[in-house]
Order: C-alpha cells, then structure tokens, then sequence
C-alpha cells in the first residue's frame, strides 16, 4: 500500500512523485497533466496510450509506472517540440485528413514513428503491420496508412 | 482494495535474494504485460512485484555448440528480428510475428510468456515442438525443466516461487531448422489463438526421422500430438500421409468451447493446421 | 458554377487538425479541478430482479466518501426524454429515462447507486459496501418470446407494465397478396443481425461543478447538447442553471446520443456542492451503454421471370433491451427502408418492437437502417441466384430512379443516382483484374450490394438549428454554434461555408461550438444531420451578413450591389477586380454607420404530420443518400475464415464541401460496417461476454481492405451547395456485399450476423455433403 517514489524524465523534463507500486505509467503521465496520451482500454488492447519509453514504443497502460523510475518517456506532444519526424507525421496526419475524432491520434503517431525509425519502407502492407495495435474506428485507416506512406517515401529519399 | 509493494533488482543475484525473501508474495515483473491485467482484474492482489525488466544480462540470444541459448528477458521483438532464432528455430520467428502487434512486442518477454502459462500463448507451442529445456535458478541452485514437464495447467507452472527462469535451451537439429508455426485466430493482428500449431519434421531419406508437433488453445496447456508424431515416424513423407495422419490430432486434444470458438471447431481447424504445418515444415 | 469555388470542394485540414495532431485537443477526461471528487456507478449484478431493499448505510460510513444516492434521491427519478427535438411528437416517440434503478432492475449493469469518493479507488471500493437485495426475476432475452402472451415483464414502469410491446409500424402498399398469387417465383428468408457496440476509442465520461452562480455546470461530450433540458427536468431546476460546456468527443456513432454520465455527475455534484468526474471504464462502457438493435428479418419477395420485383412483404421483430430510448425512431428507419431501395409496385412492412432484459438498444451509425438494408440486399442476391441473373443486373432492373416513389408513396426530392453508382462500383471492382479462383490457396469471391438512408431527422421531428456569426473589426469572423463534434468535422465545414461566402480565408473564421448556453442551439449530431441543416443555417446567417457588406462596398464602390463579389479579403467589381476595396474596410465602415455586424438565422427542415403509424405514407425524412459497395473477399475453406481483400466504394454525396472530410466519412463508415459481418458482443442470457477490446473484434489496419472510393458529384441535395449528408448512409450497403461475396466465393449464403469462421466452415460443410 505504502508508496513509492520515483523520478520520471518525461518529454525532457525530470518528474518526480510518489505513486502506489500498482500504478500503471499512463495514469501517471495523466495525472502529471500529459493529457495526450490517452486511456481507451486500460488492457493494452487499443493503443491509445502509446508512448516511447527507454527508447522504443509501449503502451502505457500496460507498463507500470514504477517501472519508469530513472527512465525516460517521450509522449506525441513532447516530441512534436523538438523532433523534426514527428513534426513530419504531425503535419502529414493533418494535410492527408488522417484525423477524426483524433482521440488515436498521438498514439498512432508514435505507431509511425517507431515504425519509420526502425527503418520502415514506404510499403501500406508493413505500415498497416505497424499500426495494427492502435485501433481507429473513424478513418477506416486508409488516410492514416497515406499520411506514413508519406513520411516514410520522404524519409527515405 | 489493491495492495503491491515494488522492487527494483539490478541484477540475477539481487533477483534470487529478492524472491528467497518474498517467497509466496513474489510476483516477477518483465514487460507486465500480463502482470497488468491481473492487477486490474483483481487476478492477483497482496504480492511483491518485483521488477527484473532492466536485467540485461538476461536479454539475449546465443548459439552454442549443439544448442541455442535465449534469456527470458529477450522481447518478442527481439525474436523475430534474431538471424539466430531464423536459422534454429523458425517457428519461434513466426510465432512472434504473428504475437499482438508490434508496439506490445516491444515489452512483452519470452520468459513471461511461458512463465504465464496461458493455453494460447504463441512462444509456448512452438517451445513445445522445439524441444526446450527451461533453466530454473533460485538460491538454493540451478535446475533444468524439460519444456514438456513446464506447463502444468491454466497459469501454472512447475517453477517454485522463488525460481527464477534464466535461460531457455532450444537443441540445434534439422528438426528445429524445419520448424514453423501456424496461428489461427479471428483478427489478423491483436488476437488470441484460437488453434496454433508448432511442427518441424526431420527426413532421412524421404522417410520421416523425426517429427514434432505442437498444439495451442486445445487443452489446459500448449500439447504435443502424440499420435500423430507416432503415426508418422518411419513412414514415407507423402502429402497422402501427412493428410491421414493429420486428422488423428482430435486423439491428443481436448479443446473446450469459449467466446472464440466451440470445442468442436477447434478439433477441425487443428487438423487442418497441422496438416498445413506439416506440408510446410517437410516442404511439400 | 463549381469552378468559382475557392474554398468549397477542397481538401480543407479542419480547424481543430493541428491541436489534435499535436496533442492539444482536451477531451471529457482532460479537465481536472481542485477539490475533484471521483464519481462510480454500483450496477446491478443481475438481468432481470426486483431490487427489496438498498443499505448504503456502510458505504457512507467509509472515510472519504462524500456521497450516495439512490434513486429516491433523485427528484424525478422517471422522466420522459426528447432527444433534442423542440417539438413535442407524442404517439409513444419519446423514451422513458429512468436515472436509477428502483422496482424492477431490467438489464444487467443498469446503475442503481452513485458515489462520490476523494479517489477512485474509494469510490469503488464504497460501491462494494453497498448492500442490495435482489430478488433474482426469470427474464426474458428474446424479443419474440417477449412478445408472447403470458411474457415476463420486464418494465415494472407506470405504462409499461402491462406488455412488453414497444411499438408497432405497418405499409401497406398495393396488394402483396394477389402478387403472390401471381408471382413467377418467390424467395423467403429469414435474416438475424446483431447488437453492436460503438467502439468509441474515449469511453464515457466527464466533469460537473456546481459554479459560482448556482448553475450546475459540466463538461461532457455528447452528442444531444439538448439534454440538458431532460437532466434539467430530472434534478428539478429551471432550464436556464444546467449547462454544458461540452467538449469534443472521441467518437460518438450514436452511442453518445442518450444521456450517459450528465445526470449522475450532476446529482453529485449537487449533492457534494464540489466538483466530480466520472469516466466509465472500458468494460462498463461495453456492458452498459446502449447498442445496435438486433433484429430478426422475415423476407418474401414476388417477381417476375425477367426479374421485376412484384411484391415484398416484411416482417421485422426489434429488440430493444431494458430501455425504449431511441427505439421508436429507429424502427422507422427499419420499417421504411426494409423494401430495400427499389421501386415495388406492392409493399407490405409490420414492424414490432420489445423490451427484452437486454443492454438496451438505441442508436448507432446506420439507425435501423442498416439492418434492413442488410436483409434486403441479401433478398436481392437469393432472388437474382435463384434467376440466374448477376446481381448487377437484379439491381439495374428494380433499383428507384427520379420520379419514382418509396414505398410511402413519396417521391424524393434530391436526385437519385442508384444505377450511376452501381455501375461505377462494380465496374470500378471488375478494373482492378479479371477475378482469380484463389489467390494463396483461398478462394477469390465478388461482391455487390446498394442501399439508401436518410440524412435529416424525420420531418416530423419539425427539425431545425441556428448559426450565430459575428464579423470582427479585423475583419475575422467569429462563428458561435451548439454543434456537438464527435469528429466528422462538424464544425469546420461550417467555417469553410462562411469563408467561401465572405471571400475569406478559412483561418479567419474561428468556430466557437457547443456550449448549452453560449452558442445558439443547432440540434443533435445524429440522423446525418449536421451538415444539412446546420450548413444551411450558416448559409441562411452569412447571407445576410455578406449582403450587408455587399451594399455597403457597392457604396464605396460606386456600384450596384449585383455588380460586387467578395473575394480574397476584398470586395471588388466582378467585371473589374482591379477594382476594389479591403473586406476589413467595408466592415469598419459598416461599423462606423452603426450597422450590426452580427446575426444568429435558423435554418428549418421540412415539417410534417406524425405518420400513421398503422399504415405509414408520405414523408418521412427530407431526402436520402444512395450508395454502393463491391467487394472482394477471400475464403479459406478449410477454417472458415475471410478477409475483405478490396472494396471499391461509390456514393452520390451531391457536392463533397470538404474533400477530405467526406472521402473520411465513406471509408471510416465502409470499414465500421465491416465489422457488423464479424463483431460479437457475445450476448447470452442478458449477459455480455464480450468485456473488453481483446473479446469485442472491431477491424485493425490488417484487417481493413484496401479501399478504392468514388465520389459522384450531382449537386442533387438538400444541402448547402446540393450537398447531401454522408455520415450514417457510409455504413449501409458494405455489410451485405461481403456476405454476398462470401456466396460468390463458396456458395453459402449467412443470413445470421455474426459471420464466425465457425459458422461459414459449417455451412460451407453442409453443402459439400
Ligand atoms: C494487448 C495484449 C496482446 C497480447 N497478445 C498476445 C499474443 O498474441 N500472444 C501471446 O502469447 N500473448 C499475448 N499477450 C500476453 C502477454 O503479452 C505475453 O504473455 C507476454 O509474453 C508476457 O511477457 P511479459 O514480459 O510482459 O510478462 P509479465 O507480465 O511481466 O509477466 C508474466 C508472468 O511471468 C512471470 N515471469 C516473468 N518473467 C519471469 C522469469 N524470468 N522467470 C519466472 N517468471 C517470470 C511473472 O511473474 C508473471 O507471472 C498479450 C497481452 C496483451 C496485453
């Protein structure tokens, strides 16, 4: 019951709180006020809450918070301020109407990220791959898998 | 109401002093991706959970003399882009291609994977066909479960609640190299098996020298189908034999109806997998 | 005339693109405040029961808990709900809303208690202090056993009690019978279509405060600002001092359309006199909120040798759960467009409706639409099989054309593209290559079916909305509208309209939306009706802006009015565009003569009588949108198992106002019926066993065909510039055209949805007998 401390490097900046050892990293970065990554599931079944922790993408739901301690958390928003792929993915989402209700926006934005970064090809096949653990229910996908395409085609020129 | 306490080991040994201590409110955590749900679901409450997902030194993947050589550490991710585990034991590739999606391959272990002991889980079936041996260590030593003796029931295990799995021993043989695995579920990513099998068939001479083949989701835990290796060793490998012997797997399985799929169903469909694993394995 | 569009047809990013992109969009859970409690729902254990008695004495004795009620401290506790319309319909339209169980309990998970707690996990936790004694009651889960003389009831509910009967509706149209008698062949079927949830990513959710003046206040997103009314009636306080300041949804479909945490955040509030959030959890939001209506279909279709549809006799069987809610309106959806979208000389429809102790059924994307026209689209497939025609030509032969009427006698106003759009669909398909046998040892399969929907509410729902605008001293725009964005882009295509009049750019309009009190009311974001009646209400109100300034630039001018246009920040002469003057100037100008540079206008649909309900006729919606959907897909026959390799999808969308916008809509809505053909909520007894995203299978990016979409321009709608309303009518005809693909592949046709591996393995095995 008793808590723990711990020091969280989220988007560049340390956090530190105390949190209950069952805690999961997603409510902790929401009630640090890193309202973008989103709850969907809870289960690890939606994506909602994808974030890049010690360099590669979870979920955060699924990961517990105490886990973090020492680590570092990059979210969608965080990201777009200082890393030029993101800010790509960012602009590409919204010029290709890939954006709807935008609720799995920033977690699929990592989806692409992570999957460019690994060295992802402009193929819809593997991207759709990529993306196929953060769910949408507006878009079809179709405009998501075109705004990655995108990035990926420029990325690899 | 929940109650956990949490801590950090920073490395095996700090690991086996932990859970010696702890003993029955030990709960291991690498990816939590299992441990999670069971904390929300209330599956687990008053435990220890004791953090090992920073123990690199149990992250890796080695080949030995006649053996390959996996930590539990080692992510689904990491499985399948290890030109290792491609050459030894391509049906433990395939089936962490096929596991949830990328990003939860990113967390999720092999060691916790089998250390969860679900019916479905992808890297037990192929395990089971590739003959593993699960190195155990706690403080009091070093112990080797051959794969077939791991799996007791639904989330058991033979491990003890101070043992920690350390290594997962896959034999180098033809049958391994042959190996693959089919997975059957409703969605073509983030689903639970319905039916997967592991097989890997070794041929001398166009007869069958050895043949191996696993089921998931069919029984309490992954299973091999005995009747079927049994039919098959010593014959001609014809795509005639692999047809009549695939349908004896209903001998070695007692699938259950769930949400996903009645027992029945599941009977028919292991058939047909193991058919196709077979063909694929033996390349006809 | 389209060519002289600057803004309208293009491909617009919307006003909230970029915040949601970089993560900014606030959503109902993204608000906290100081002193916030955390409210939880204790839900009934059981479907069906009596509840003897309620001790909340523990949970309130628990440190920290700040509240619990039940339900006789709510002042109404019983109210009759509108669901944003101003007119009072009557003949049983409007639902009961109950806020907490008390005498029966009629669905499992229905809330019977609420807590307020400083943390969540208190409040929980006094949830399981709660002490109700249930007795357990039979039930009953099939509507047509609910139906039966001698039924359980399920509603222990003044006027509800005696029988289980929500509604009937009956057409009758020429003589089915005599057709019969003359029919050259007849098709009979039975068709079975299941509940669906919205799958909504953001569940339930929101915050409510009691503010400094008195005024409960919250934040939800919903998709009926209207109900604050309803919740206003239920806590007994004036209409004017219950507010929401609604934020954007995380989805909606229809599923934020009832009432879901207003009312209990609200009492809490209340109650507390401090702010409370409550967020339903993913498993909550699956079990509780209200889902498609499943329905039992029973075709009999007449025709002609040559394939001439003579006569079609429907009879539809609804189940709507433990709560009426929507469902009356839905079954006008069902009833009327179960004849498909064909011109039939004779037409026979009796539709009844039962409360069953189900999760009660209300609206989702498609509204009793898309059952029928899954049944029917399949009728058509049995029929044009059974005479050996394609099921092209079956719908060429049959489908409305102009000038035709629907099966009340009504003869729609907006043109009709059906045979346009099937060809081009199906053609469409057949470019993509001839049709493999297998491809990777499965077999190819093609199919096609059409459908119709309705965009507007029933026309005698006297619908109507209202657009505010105000042009600043800069020359922005300030556009004020109670227009609830679930994220179809709502609210942008109403600043792109008034860009496009006033010659603007689009930036320069900003959109403040959906505040109860604050913005003018539209109506609801439902019934595919925002863009209709909202655009239009934007149009009405920039018109009389825009002509304002027009005259007052003529002035400057030294023009006539007619001779002036509005372009690029200016107003010039249309035969002299050199000759001009700044948009801002003409506004300051206006400004200094004291003239208002505001205006709210109302835009009102079509109004008409309740229909007779015995025998319906006339009109019933303002118009409908037609689509078309090919597909192919590829069976495994030894599993049963099928993908939906490719779709090639084509509707009339009159003018596409945003491009992106409405190509967004078609494809979001072809791959949300897709899942129809395979979602399982798993329902049993009035038990859902679909509890989480892991049992309830909605379509990944693996499983969403490659999607090819067409978009036919006839300028033949109700809407602003002859657009037509595409949000509802995007899920219509793709669910029937897998399954008719899947019968082209292998030769079985599933006339029951879900279509599991399991079913189509044992029906593909059944015919190889
Ligand atoms: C969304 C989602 C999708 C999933 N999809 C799949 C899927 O497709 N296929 C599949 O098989 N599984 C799936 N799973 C289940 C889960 O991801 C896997 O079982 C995973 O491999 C567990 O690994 P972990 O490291 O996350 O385990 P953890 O959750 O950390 O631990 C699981 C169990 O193993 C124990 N444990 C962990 N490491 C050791 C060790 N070294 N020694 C002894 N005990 C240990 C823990 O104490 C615990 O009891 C899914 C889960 C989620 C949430």
């Amino acid at each position: 019951m008793s808590e723990i401390n711990i020091t969280v490097t989220v988007n560049g900046t340390k956090i530190n709180a105390n949190v209950k050892p069952e805690m999961n990293l997603l409510k902790f970065l929401r009630s640090q006020g890193f309202y973008d990554v989103k709850c969907g599931c809870e289960m690890g079944d939606c994506g909602t809450c994808t974030v890049i922790f010690n360099g590669s993408s979870v979920k955060s739901c699924i990961t517990l918070a105490a886990q973090a301690d020492g680590g570092t958390v990059w979210t969608n928003k965080g990201l777009g301020e200082v890393d030029e792929l993101t800010q790509k993915l960012q602009k590409a989402f919204v010029e290709h109407g890939s954006i709807q209700c935008g609720f799995c926006t920033p977690g699929m934005i990592i989806a692409g990220k992570a999957y460019i970064e690994k060295g992802g090809k402009p193929d819809r096949n593997e991207i759709k791959k990529a993306i196929s653990g953060n769910l949408c229910r507006c878009t079809g996908y179709k405009k998501i898998v075109d705004a990655i395409y995108d990035v990926a085609e420029q990325m690899s020129k | 109401m929940k109650n956990f306490s949490f801590v950090n080991v920073e490395n095996k040994a700090d690991a086996l002093e932990v859970l010696h201590r702890e003993k029955e409110k030990s709960c291991l955590v690498a990816g939590a991706t299992n441990v999670m749900p069971f904390i929300r679901y209330e599956k687990i409450n008053d435990k220890t959970l004791i953090n090992i997902r920073n123990l690199q030194e149990l992250r890796f993947i080695r080949e030995e003399e006649d053996k390959i050589e996996i930590g539990p550490l080692t992510t689904i991710y990491d499985l399948e882009n290890s030109e290792i585990i491609e050459k030894y034991a391509p049906a433990l590739r395939e089936a962490a291609q096929d596991f949830a999606d990328p990003t939860t391959r990113n967390s999720a272990t092999i060691g916790g994977n089998i250390a969860n002991a679900s019916p479905a889980a992808d890297t037990a079936t192929p395990l089971l066909a590739l003959n593993a041996v699960v190195v155990a260590e706690s403080k009091s030593g070093v112990r080797k479960i051959p794969i077939q003796e791991f799996f007791l029931g639904v989330n058991k295990t033979a491990l003890q609640c101070d043992e920690l799995i350390t290594v997962i021993e896959v034999p180098k043989n033809a049958a391994n190299s042959n190996s693959c695995f089919i997975k059957l579920g409703l969605r073509n990513a983030m689903a639970i098996s319905v039916v997967s099998v592991a097989a890997g068939v070794e041929l001398a001479e166009g007869k069958v020298a050895h043949a191996n083949v696993a089921l998931g989701s069919v029984a309490p835990t992954p299973v091999r189908a005995k009747t079927v290796e049994a039919a098959l060793v010593g014959k001609e490998f014809t795509p005639g034999l692999v047809e009549e012997t695939a349908k004896l797997v209903t001998e070695d399985i007692s699938p259950i109806d769930d949400v996903r799929a009645s027992g029945e169903y599941r009977k028919t469909v292991a058939a047909v997998l193991v058919k196709r694993a077979l063909k694929k394995s033996g390349k006809i | 005339m389209s060519a002289m569009f600057k803004l309208v047809g293009k491909p617009a990013p919307r006003h909230d693109a970029w915040a949601k992109a970089k993560g900014d969009q606030l959503y109902s859970d993204d608000f906290t405040m100081p002193g916030m409690l955390y409210g939880k729902a204790l839900r009934s254990k059981y479907p069906a029961a009596i509840i003897k008695s309620i001790d909340t004495s523990k949970a309130k004795a628990l440190p920290g808990v700040h509240a619990v009620l039940t339900a006789k401290d709510v002042p109404m506790n019983v109210e009759i709900s509108k669901f944003g319309q101003m007119k009072d319909v009557g003949g049983g339209f409007e639902g009961l809303y109950k806020v907490l169980a008390d005498g029966k309990v009629r669905f499992k998970g229905e809330a019977i208690a609420l807590v307020a707690a400083e943390t969540e996990e208190l409040a929980e936790e006094a949830c399981r202090l709660i002490e109700v004694d249930y007795e357990v009651q039979p039930g009953v889960f099939d509507p047509e056993e609910a139906l039966k003389p001698g039924a359980y009831i399920v509603s222990s509910d003044e006027g509800e009690n005696e029988s289980n009967l929500i509604m009937e509706s009956h057409i009758n149209k020429g003589d089915v019978e005599k057709a019969f008698a003359e029919a050259d062949v007849i098709v009979e079927n039975e068709y079975r279509v299941p509940p669906v949830d919205h799958a909504y990513l953001e569940t339930e959710g929101g915050v409510a405060w009691v503010d400094d003046n008195g005024v409960i206040t919250m934040r939800v997103g919903t998709q009926v600002l209207e109900h604050y009314r309803t919740i206003a009636k239920v806590m007994g306080l004036p209409q004017n001092k219950v507010r929401n300041m609604s934020v954007p949804m995380g989805g909606g479909f229809g599923g934020k359309e009832d009432i879901t945490v207003e009312t209990f955040l609200c009492l809490l509030a209340n109650a507390t006199k401090r702010p409370v959030k409550m967020v339903w959890s993913r498993e909550e939001s699956l079990e509780v909120h209200s889902k498609r209506h499943p329905e039992i279909l029973r075709y009999k279709t007449a025709a002609t040798k040559d394939g001439k549809i003579t006569a079609q006799k429907v009879e539809i069987i609804m189940d709507g759960g433990g709560y009426k809610l929507l469902t009356g309106w839905v079954q006008m959806y069902s009833t009327v467009n179960a004849p498909g979208c064909y011109n039939i000389p004779n037409v026979k429809v009796d539709s009844y409706s039962a409360l069953t102790n189900n999760t009660p059924s209300s609206a989702n994307r498609g509204f009793g639409c898309c059952q029928a026209n899954f049944a029917s689209e399949l009728q058509m497939d049995e029929l044009a099989a059974k005479l050996g025609m394609s099921p092209l030509e079956i719908r060429l032969k049959n489908c409305l054309r102009n000038g035709d009427e629907i099966c009340t006698g009504f003869i729609p106003q907006g043109h009709i593209a059906l045979e346009e759009i099937a060809k081009k669909a199906w053609e469409g398909l057949e470019a993509t290559g001839p049709k493999p046998d297998y491809v990777d040892g499965k077999k190819i399969g093609r199919g096609l079916a059409i459908g119709m929907m309705s965009y507007g509410r029933l026309t005698f729902m006297h619908d109507s909305s209202r657009v505010g605008l105000r042009i600043e001293l800069d020359g922005s725009v300030t556009l004020r509208a109670g227009v609830p964005d679930l994220g179809g882009g709502q609210a942008s295509v109403l600043c792109q309209i008034v860009a496009e009049e006033l010659g603007i750019p689009m930036e320069k309009v900003h959109p403040y939306i959906m505040d109860t009190h604050l913005t003018p009311l539209c109506g609801t974001t439902t019934a595919t009706r925002q863009l209709y009646m909202s655009g239009n209400a934007a149009l009405v109100t920039v018109k009389v802006l825009k002509e304002r300034i027009i005259k007052k630039a003529a002035e400057m001018l030294d023009a006539k009015p007619e001779e002036v246009q509005l372009i690029n920040e200016k107003a010039c002469l249309i035969n002299n565009p050199l000759k001009s003057v700044p948009f801002v100037q003409v506004v300051g100008a206006l400004s200094n003569d004291g003239v208002e540079l505001f205006h709210e206008g109302q835009f009102n649909a079509p109004f008409t009588d309740v229909p007779n309900l015995h025998d319906m006729k006339g009109r019933i919606w303002p118009d409908f949108t037609y689509s078309a959907h090919a597909v192919e897909v590829a069976v495994d026959e030894e599993t049963g198992k099928f993908e939906v390799r490719k779709v090639v999808l084509c509707y009339d969308v009159g003018k596409a106002i945003n491009k992106n916008s409405c190509e967004g809509q078609l494809e979001g809505g072809c791959v949300y019926n897709q899942g129809y053909v395979t979602e399982n909520m798993g329902w049993e007894n009035g038990i859902t066993k679909a509890r989480s995203f892991a049992e309830y299978l909605i379509p990944t990016a693996v499983d969403a065909p490659e999607i090819e979409t067409i978009m036919v321009e006839s300028g033949g709608g109700l809407g602003p510039y002859g657009a037509k309303g595409v949000g509802e009518p995007a899920d219509n005809s793709i669910a029937p055209a897998i399954v008719n693909a899947i019968y082209d592949a292998v030769g079985v046709r599933l006339k029951e949805m879900p279509v599991t591996p399991e079913k189509l393995l044992k029906a593909i095995q059944e015919k190889n007998k």
